[in-house]
């Protein structure tokens, strides 16, 4: 299957997620409970940074591409 | 500590006042979306309406789930984090899929995937219908109890009361009459409901900011400050539990499965599909919501943790107050009635959402995919079918509604019957592992082609069965509505079918347990019955069309054959969509085709197609295939047949890509030879008017002007003959004059022609030859011209001084060799194929240090003689090491197809 490096970014951030808050490591979290929402805060700001950077520059070049087909300049 | 009610009509007017102020937004939304400016076309918007997950369960449920449990509240968020991870890959798929197919709920995605099967949609109806009960009672029951709090009746009084004077009856009618006036006001019955997408974002900013206000009101003006409470929080040993994980060894397995089950339950909800598929306006919204999203989550969760521990303290453990009522019952024992009122509307903002959403999406379903196939197959059918121009827009809204009231009223009997056994909590998650059962056949289908509908139907039923058996089942017999009996001894007795330790399985919570065995079932039949039997031509290219729905996208295949009336399809569209619409859209269709009216348009099998697609908008896709089923002679397809559309779409997109590349080349060619004119047009112009300006040039002067006028001008000539031999060569027009050669005597005189050009650059030629040679049957002419063409370009090339170029001829079997190697910088490898394209001159300027002179058509026009002759042209570079230009011609080519001169 075709995956675009998005997507392969995507599906490791969701593993360790998977990882993250769950059995062994939660352990360490729920020493405090503010700790969980830390890391949490930090999952969701890395998907952030992922969604609202890396691809737009993708997006805009796709775009870009698509309004002027196979023109370089 | 006792509590302070509200008066009544305060409590009540403020309500309808938050209503009336919602039921404005969503008309204001509707009105803006008439005119075209479309409020929701932001991804802020999508991403607050996506808020519609958080009900009153996180409104009041979190806080109980907390006061007992500690964390245990957070998975329900956490698993929608990691979901939302997805969303650009699971998501996007699903909402590209229900655009292109104009798909208007989870039931007609499904159905629609496996071959658009009635029996799939109405079976997953089914499973949502039984499944989103719970969910509303849920609600009614969150709003009665906290209206009851307000106003300081009796708590539990609602299902103590006889039905008639019971204000959970009237909350949940007074909702039925708003969702009916909120989100099926029009006649038009087309899948978007913007007004209704722009107040539920109003109500999740609501909620949010009601619920953080609560937050802040016990943090800091109840217990002055985060770090006075925590001082109490540790001081008080009780409470310990609820920062360690509910005090008992922590169950990971509980944990897991709450995390999977929220993580499916946010795309698979009717109502969350709903709003993040079918309202979706633009799939790059995504990117925002895919964050924004989970961040709401967490916004909504920050003070959770603190209320519950602010009511434990001010109440004590064993406080008298319901801890799910936290929020209401600590600002109104304190006196805070704005608060009180404040969080109140935030509840109610939570429970009206998720209601009107889901009820929306619920009657949309149940229309479509369970009344709709009743009536076609009734004795209605014929009415229904039958010819004239009935409009039955109205029976689609009439029907909707009436499952709405009926939805809202089996919420309340729901609540009358279980609702006071149980926490707001435990009713949710009943509620969640209900959906979940759609995940195998759903995401499967998305992303495996080899899913089909027996593997759906099978799968489905035996988990909705299995989550019915082991877990709504006990949840009725624990409300003392069946014996539960059946939970200790198992059904008849036997053991092994304890519902709640079904097989012997035991050591999980019910909820667990329940999950693990309906998945397990549902998956592994899913699978098991998909490769039983291969898919059949119809599940086949729906999986094409899902499956690959980004690659396939604008492409041109139907899977449809057989012979349509294009009135006939007109006339069935008008009787679901109208006939002023259908009239529009059809004439919108026509003008895209490039025809002038209805008339003319010829139903194909694309138009039958497309007809399809929009009634599916109104009426679901397995009822639309039905309709248009009825109204045409479709032939049956079979899998060679699908497999040949597929085959033949391929080719026709194949020969498009060609046809726009060689487009394209033809504006390249055009804008290159047209830069190429201008050069030496330019220098001449400029030249010619500086003599025409100054007649008294001195002659020396006007000696070298005219020198280079006339190189330009001979430029020129070149250039628009080389342009015409290639047009020529091309088009198979070329003028050949085929003689025997001698190469030996061909590259002799091509070196002597270019002595002198060598001579200026100080550069050596060597002439390695064999000193015989056979003949070679070719047009001499043409060869000097390859071989000059290629002398010029390495006597450009070679060093200054220093220059050296070897020219060899050798003999083989099959023909000869002509290499020109040249000890210059050579053709890095990535412009080496780029240098026999037209006007393509390696563009490095390192590399090409005299560029002036040549027109970038020498080597595709040396090419194109070479393998008229049979032959090939060839370069071998290594960068730094020269470059070798050669060409292999046989002894003897094929001559007869040249046109005679």
């Amino acid at each position: 299957m075709k995956r675009s490096p998005v997507a392969q970014r995507l599906l490791a951030i969701f593993v360790a997620g998977w990882l993250l808050f769950d059995h062994p490591l939660l352990q360490l979290w729920l020493a405090s409970p503010w700790l969980l929402f830390l890391v949490w805060g930090g999952l969701i700001a890395l998907v952030a940074w992922m969604m609202e950077t890396g691809p737009a520059r993708e997006r805009s070049a796709a775009s870009r591409s698509a309004d002027l087909p196979g023109d370089p300049d | 500590m006792a509590i302070t009610p509200l008066p009544t009509a305060l409590v009540i007017g403020a309500s309808f006042a938050y209503l009336s102020a919602l039921f404005a937004v969503a008309a204001w939304g509707d009105r803006r979306a008439a005119q075209g400016r479309s409020v929701i076309g932001n991804a802020w918007v999508y991403t607050l309406s996506m808020g519609v997950y958080c009900t009153a369960w996180t409104y009041f449920g979190s806080v109980g789930r907390a006061a007992a449990t500690g964390l245990w509240f957070l998975p329900i968020y956490l698993g929608p984090t990691l979901a939302m991870v997805m969303a650009w890959v699971v998501l996007r798929k699903m909402i590209r899929i229900a655009r292109r197919w104009r798909i208007t709920s989870i039931a007609d995605l499904i159905s629609s995937r496996y071959g658009k099967s009635p029996v799939l949609a109405g079976l997953v109806t089914l499973i949502a219908l039984i499944g989103v009960v719970p969910y509303v009672a849920l609600q009614l029951k969150a709003v009665a109890s906290g209206y009851l709090l307000m106003t300081g009746g009796a708590s539990g009084a609602g299902a103590a009361r006889p039905w008639w004077s019971d204000t959970t009856l009237y909350i949940a009618l007074a909702l039925a009459g708003f969702i009916i006036a909120f989100g099926t006001r029009h006649h038009d019955t087309t899948e978007r409901h913007e007004g209704m997408v722009a107040a539920i974002a109003v109500e999740s900013v609501v909620k949010l900011v009601a619920f953080i206000a609560v937050g802040v009101f016990v943090v800091w003006d109840l217990f002055d400050g985060p770090a006075a409470m925590l001082q109490r929080v540790q001081a008080a040993p009780e409470l310990a539990h609820v920062l360690q994980g509910g005090g008992r060894p922590f169950a990971y397995d509980q944990w897991f499965a709450l995390m999977l089950l929220a993580m499916l339950s946010v795309i698979l909800l009717p109502r969350q599909f709903q709003v993040m598929v079918v309202e979706n306006v633009d799939e790059h919204h995504l990117r925002r919501a895919a964050w924004a999203f989970p961040a709401y989550l967490l916004a909504i969760n920050i003070f959770v943790l603190p209320i519950a521990l602010g009511g434990l303290l001010y109440f004590g453990p064993q406080g008298q107050a319901n801890a799910e009522t936290f929020v209401l019952s600590l600002p109104l024992s304190t006196g805070a009635g704005a608060v009180a009122l404040v969080a109140f509307i935030g509840g109610l903002s939570a429970a009206t959402g998720m209601v009107i959403v889901e009820a929306i999406a619920v009657s949309t379903m149940v229309c479509n995919d369970l009344v709709l196939p009743l009536l076609l197959r009734s004795r209605w059918a014929g009415r229904l079918r039958g010819p004239g121009p009935r409009d039955l827009t109205g029976l689609l809204l009439g029907i909707r509604r009436t499952v709405i009231v009926a939805l809202l009223l089996l919420g309340y009997v729901y609540f009358r019957l279980a609702g006071e056994a149980y926490a707001l909590v435990s009713i949710g998650l009943i509620s969640f592992a209900a959906v979940a059962q759609f995940a195998p056949a759903l995401l499967g289908g998305l992303f495996w082609k080899g899913g089909t509908r027996n593997g759906a139907l099978a799968g489905l039923s035996a988990g909705a069965l299995l989550w019915a058996y082991t877990l709504m089942l006990p949840s009725i017999a624990r409300s003392g509505w069946l014996p539960e009996g059946f939970l200790q001894q198992g059904l008849f007795g036997i053991a092994a079918l304890r519902p709640e330790s079904l097989f012997g399985l035991s050591g999980m919570d019910n909820l667990t347990h329940a999950l693990f065995w309906s998945l397990l079932g549902n998956a592994g039949l899913y699978v098991v019955v998909s490769l039983w039997r291969p898919p059949t031509a119809r599940e086949t290219s729906q999986a094409l069309l899902f499956v690959d729905v980004f690659e396939r996208d604008g492409s041109p295949e139907a899977f449809w054959r057989g012979r349509a009336e294009v009135a006939d399809l007109l006339a069935l569209a008008g009787r679901f969509l109208g006939s002023e619409h259908a009239n529009t859209l059809f004439s919108d269709y026509a003008h895209r085709q490039g025809v002038a009216d209805i008339g003319s348009l010829k139903a194909d099998a694309q138009m039958v197609q497309w007809v399809e697609t929009q009634l599916a908008g109104a009426i679901g896709s397995a009822s639309a295939h039905v309709m248009v089923a009825s109204v045409v002679e479709e032939e049956v397809l079979d899998l060679d047949d699908v497999q040949r559309i597929v085959e033949e779409a391929s080719q026709l997109r194949h020969v498009n890509e060609q046809l726009k590349s060689l487009d394209r080349m033809k504006d390249d060619f055009m804008s290159s030879v047209t830069h190429e004119l201008r050069t030496p047009l330019t220098s001449i112009r400029a030249l010619t008017e500086l003599m025409q300006d100054d007649p008294e040039m001195e002659g020396a002067q006007r000696q070298q002007f005219l020198g280079i006028v006339v190189g330009e001008t001979e430029r020129l000539s070149r250039l628009v003959n080389q342009v015409l031999d290639m047009a020529k060569i091309e088009s198979g027009q070329g003028q050949w004059h085929n003689a025997d050669v001698d190469l030996r005597q061909l590259l002799t005189q091509a070196v002597q022609t270019t002595a002198e050009l060598f001579r200026e650059r100080g550069a050596s030629v060597e002439l390695l030859m064999p000193e015989q040679m056979a003949l070679l049957r070719a047009d001499p002419d043409r060869l000097l011209q390859v071989v000059l063409n290629l002398l010029t370009n390495a006597a450009k090339f070679v060093p200054d001084p220093g220059g050296r170029v070897q020219v060899r001829l050798s003999a083989y079997a099959q023909g000869v060799r002509v290499e020109v190697q040249d000890n210059g910088p050579g053709v890095p490898r990535d412009q080496q194929k780029m240098v026999f394209e037209k006007f393509r001159q390696g563009e490095d300027s390192v590399s090409r240090p005299h560029r002036a002179g040549g027109t970038g058509l020498g080597l595709p026009i040396s090419r194109q003689i070479i393998e008229h002759f049979g032959g090939r042209l060839w370069l071998r570079s290594e960068p730094g090491h020269g470059a070798c230009f050669g060409f292999d011609l046989p002894w003897r080519y094929d001559d007869s197809k040249e046109s005679p001169p």
